[in-house]
């Protein structure tokens, strides 16, 4: 994870997750939206890139 | 179903390509949807663009209607296919330019 600005509000975050294995990205994405819960409310911007351990990296 | 949301459903049904952002294609107002806009224009297929900026109920409605938490949303045949990272992913596998076509085509 990279904090983009320093500021605390624009991250940049890669997560590789068994959980993610046969799912569509709009799926992976939304477990991660899920787990950040109401983090997201104070997050500005959040680059998302996701993939399950066997996929190739993006 | 409010009206806002009959409204969304009724946009992403009658356009193959639709981008709900922030701002104007010429004018975006955040780095996620031109980002988005400039990927879409890439592509080089006619795309309607949606400004929630200029509708504030529809900002709120358009994340309940696709249960995503941010803004761009793209909308490929009707259907929700992502944000503005899956945009630039799915670009760069050279997947969206032939769902694109295809959505485009078939109307």
């Amino acid at each position: 994870m990279a904090d983009t600005t320093g500021a605390g509000d624009h991250f940049d975050v890669r997560v590789t997750a068994p959980a993610f294995a046969g799912k569509g990205l709009v799926e992976q994405h939304r477990l991660v939206y899920g787990a950040l819960g109401d983090l997201m409310r104070e997050v500005h911007a959040l680059s998302l890139h996701t993939r399950a351990p066997e996929e190739s990296a993006p | 179903m409010s009206d806002v949301m009959q409204e969304i459903e009724q946009e992403v049904r009658a356009n193959p390509v639709v981008v709900y952002m922030k701002g104007t294609p010429r004018f975006p107002m955040c780095g996620f949807s031109a980002a988005t806009v400039e990927v879409l224009s890439e592509i080089g297929v006619p795309f309607k663009a949606i400004d929630v900026l200029a509708q504030p109920d529809k900002r709120d409605a358009i994340k309940a209607y696709t249960n995503w938490p941010t803004i761009p949303q793209v909308f490929v045949g009707g259907k929700f296919v992502g944000g503005c990272d899956i945009i630039r992913e799915l670009h760069a596998r050279g997947e969206l330019a032939p769902m694109i076509r295809a959505a485009s085509s078939d109307s």
